[in-house]
């Protein structure tokens, strides 16, 4: 017995020895050290080949090398740049992580990447075949950011820079994931694929550009001058009068048919597209004083219930109808009304704006794009028993046809800290 | 073969749930949408309560073998021919079940977690694990099973959990899919996803009592359908048609998308935990139980020597598909669709002819 327990001790002793000498250096162990992560993938219409792949990656010891850690703010944190750009000239996505695997010293690991930069030549020519290969990579994440640039993404990836943000990836993050900003969607690359492959919705992307301007002087006048103001959502990116030491702005929604991309939406226009898709949360509306033109109503504006769309034919026609259910609270009435107590008059100019800007959404979607971005088709499908039935019935085909109806529901709720201004009682 | 082993209700209902449910890790809602499209739910309730009723009737056959296998049962039927015939048949198709299981798992940790890893490194593990837990026997297997299956339950729940926020109803419509035709007979055919009952035809010497036998069939088939419909029913909830038919590894691609907020992400490594636990005791159990059925059958009294030579055997067939998209297909399209044969038709016939061998006995022994 003692014997057979010792030869037991021993084996096990054996196995163990085997195992931890095996297993820690088995083929697929990595130092984290010892690998490149690009935090962000630029693609663009090649010159040397047919894709340009340019990747932003990510400098760890710029990263965590700074003092104050991540809140640094304008800092910079660490001693050099947090990111380093390297572009090359691929017949496509892996080919091109191959070539830049012949340059760093590090091999590149995709896992961290969190955002896809499309120019918008090739999103115009068309992304599909650059994103199932994604789709079908282990190491690119389903929830990288998906951007439209005006500008070369070779040249938008060196531009940006996070001044309040030591670490990039966070960067992007917070700003295209944020829920605060309604001028542009959240885009993700499984959504945009899924999106493609759909016969009843349409791909979106957030549409970004550089901000050029270096000083004020270079801000264009309003058209008609005077005291007319410009709505601060009528801009697209690039366009945005502003300056900064952060180059890039994202600003309105690149809309796509299926994988090609066929126009753009503004930063309102993404307002009332999200509204209506169910996705705004909140943004501040600018309302002309319905009695005084010189002064405007500011309100923030949130979502109080997902829309109830339904969507029905009609002579033929597919009619839809989108009801919204909306809610606001004062922050600012700049003229002497009293608002406050009667808020009625702005609830209904609220609601006539917001309706129109909706409506002209929906219509520019059938009559300019001839593309469903909103995913109409989705509720049309419960009119259809079986996929060949909707098949047969083609929503693709059908939706330039659409009619639309929106009702919209707005209450204003709360006034803010105050419940009132003594000037206009004086006045 | 002497069984001195008992287990109880709980340990063998876990032991059938881990084996029928496996397959939702792998692949059987992306079938289920390949299927029946949009309406392949509806198709897996419908196979769901067939196979309940098929079962239903075979263990009403079962009342008069109360403490006997299939084996045993075949025993009766066509003495030791049948017996032999049987077990030949359903240890096959155990050995081919773990060979293919084993190859498809190694495939898809190459896929996900182990890249540069060669095939046969991936799959020695799991041999190791097959060979070690069918030394230690059916006990421990049991044992294990009731205790890392509720753990494993717990995660898969945990996943749907967190994809709730990016499930949609409209994914559901058309309501009927690629319609009713297809429902009800690919639905029919697909009981063969219950294929792994075979070992719970193995289970009455351990378990005893008629009634213990038809409690843990019941539950374990209620229980099973129960995550196989929620399996099927979420994957269509979050991916949409057509989307939803061209990926592999639905749990995993499900896990990927969970992100609650910026600290809650890439949950898929606790996919990977629960996984390869569920492959560990899936492949253990049916290595063990094909084993078992073999040596019973060619009438041994150990099975321990058979380990080995069987590890060789399931080893080397794994190998003979020539690609990962082999084994799918033969999952699929033989497995998968001509299973219920060898679960209800031959399990069903044997237990019709031991049933008329019996009375017919009986009849004689009147006279």
């Amino acid at each position: 017995m003692k014997r057979s327990g010792g030869f037991v001790r021993f084996g096990l002793l054996l196995l163990i020895l085997s195992t931890a000498l095996t297993l820690s250096g088995c083929h697929d162990q990595r130092e984290i050290d010892d690998m490149a992560y690009p935090i962000a993938i630029g693609l663009d219409i090649g010159k040397a080949n047919i894709l340009r792949m340019t990747l932003q990656l990510a400098v760890p010891l710029s990263i965590g090398g700074g003092g104050g850690g991540e809140s640094g703010g304008g800092g910079g944190g660490g001693e050099g740049e947090s990111v380093s750009v390297i572009t090359v000239d691929t017949p496509s996505i892996y080919s091109g992580l191959n070539m830049v695997n012949n340059i760093i010293s590090k091999e590149i690991h995709m896992s961290h990447a969190k955002v896809m930069v499309v120019s918008r030549k090739l999103a115009e020519k068309g992304t599909g075949k650059y994103i199932q290969a994604m789709k079908r990579g282990r190491d690119f994440r389903p929830d990288m950011f998906i951007v439209v640039s005006n500008d070369p993404p070779d040249a938008y990836l060196r531009q940006v820079s996070s001044v309040l943000e030591n670490n990039p990836a966070k960067y992007y993050e917070l700003l295209l994931g944020k829920d605060y900003s309604a001028y542009y969607p959240d885009s993700r690359v499984i959504d945009f694929h899924f999106a493609t492959q759909s016969d009843d919705i349409e791909p979106t992307a957030v549409l970004s550009g550089i901000n050029t301007k270096k000083s004020v002087d270079e801000f264009g006048m309003i058209s008609g001058l005077g005291e007319q103001y410009k709505d601060e959502g009528e801009y697209e990116a690039g366009e945005v009068p502003v300056v900064s030491d952060l180059k890039n702005v994202a600003m309105g929604t690149a809309v796509f048919k299926q994988d090609r991309m066929v126009g753009t939406l503004n930063g309102i226009e993404s307002v009332c597209f999200q509204m209506v898709t169910g996705k705004y949360n909140h943004s501040y509306w600018t309302v002309p004083d319905v009695y005084d033109c010189n002064n405007v109503v500011v309100m923030n504006v949130v979502q109080r219930k997902r829309p109830r769309t339904t969507v029905e034919m009609k002579d033929g026609k597919p009619f839809i109808t989108v009801q919204l259910d909306l809610e606001g609270d004062f922050t600012s009435i700049q003229g002497m009304q009293e608002y406050e107590k009667y808020p009625e008059i702005i609830e209904n100019r609220t609601k006539e704006i917001i309706k129109q800007n909706v409506m002209s959404v929906l219509e520019r979607t059938t009559d300019e794009f001839d593309a469903d971005i909103c995913g109409f088709g989705r509720y049309m499908k419960k009119h259809f028993l079986t996929l060949d039935e909707w098949k047969e019935f083609d929503w693709i085909s059908q939706y330039k046809n659409c009619e639309f109806n929106v009702e919209v529901e707005y209450s204003i709720r709360r006034t803010g800290l105050l419940i009132g201004l003594m000037i206009s009682h004086l006045s | 073969m002497q069984h001195k082993i008992k287990f109880g209700r709980w340990e063998s209902i876990a032991l059938i749930l881990n084996l029928i449910c496996t397959k939702i890790f792998l692949y059987f809602n992306r079938l289920t949408v390949e299927d029946a499209g949009t309406a392949g739910w509806l198709m897996t309730v419908f196979t769901c309560a067939v196979t309940l009723l098929a079962y239903s009737l075979l263990i009403w056959m079962y009342k008069k073998f109360e403490g006997k296998d299939i084996l045993d049962i075949a025993g009766i039927a066509g003495g030791k021919i049948l017996k032999a015939i049987t077990g030949f048949a359903l240890g096959g198709v155990l050995v081919v079940l773990a060979a293919l299981t084993m190859r498809e798992y190694s495939e898809d940790i190459k896929i996900i977690s182990l890249p540069t890893s060669p095939l046969s490194y991936v799959m020695f593990f799991f041999i190791a694990g097959m060979v070690t837990a069918s030394y230690l026997g059916v006990e421990s297997i049991v044992r294990h099973n009731a205790i890392i299956t509720p753990i494993i339950a717990a995660g898969y729940v945990l996943i749907l959990l967190g994809a709730i926020p990016r499930a949609d109803l409209t994914n559901l419509m058309p309501i009927l899919g690629t319609g009713l035709k297809d429902i009800v007979l690919k639905g029919l055919y697909r009981t063969s996803i219950f294929v792994e009952l075979i070992v719970l035809f193995m289970l009455p010497p351990f378990l005893g009592s008629y009634k213990e036998v038809r409690s843990v069939g019941f539950i374990s088939i209620g229980l099973s359908s129960f995550f196989l419909v929620m399996g099927s029913l979420s994957y269509i909830l979050v991916f949409p048609y057509p989307a939803s038919l061209e990926l592999f590894l639905p749990v995993f691609n499900m896990a990927t998308l969970i992100r609650i907020g910026r600290f809650f992400q890439r949950i898929e490594s606790l996919f990977v935990f629960i996984w390869v636990m569920s492959a560990l005791l899936y492949l253990a159990t049916v290595f063990f139980f094909a084993v078992y059925t073999f040596s019973k059958a060619a009438g041994l009294k150990y099975s321990r020597p058979m380990i080995i030579p069987f590890a060789i055997i399931v080893f080397s067939i794994a190998f003979i598909p020539l690609n990962l998209m082999s084994v799918i297909e033969i999952h699929t399209n033989i497995i998968n669709s001509w299973g219920w044969i060898a679960v209800f038709v031959l399990c069903g016939l044997i237990m019709v002819g031991a049933g008329l061998r019996k009375r017919g006995r009986r009849e004689k022994k009147g006279k």
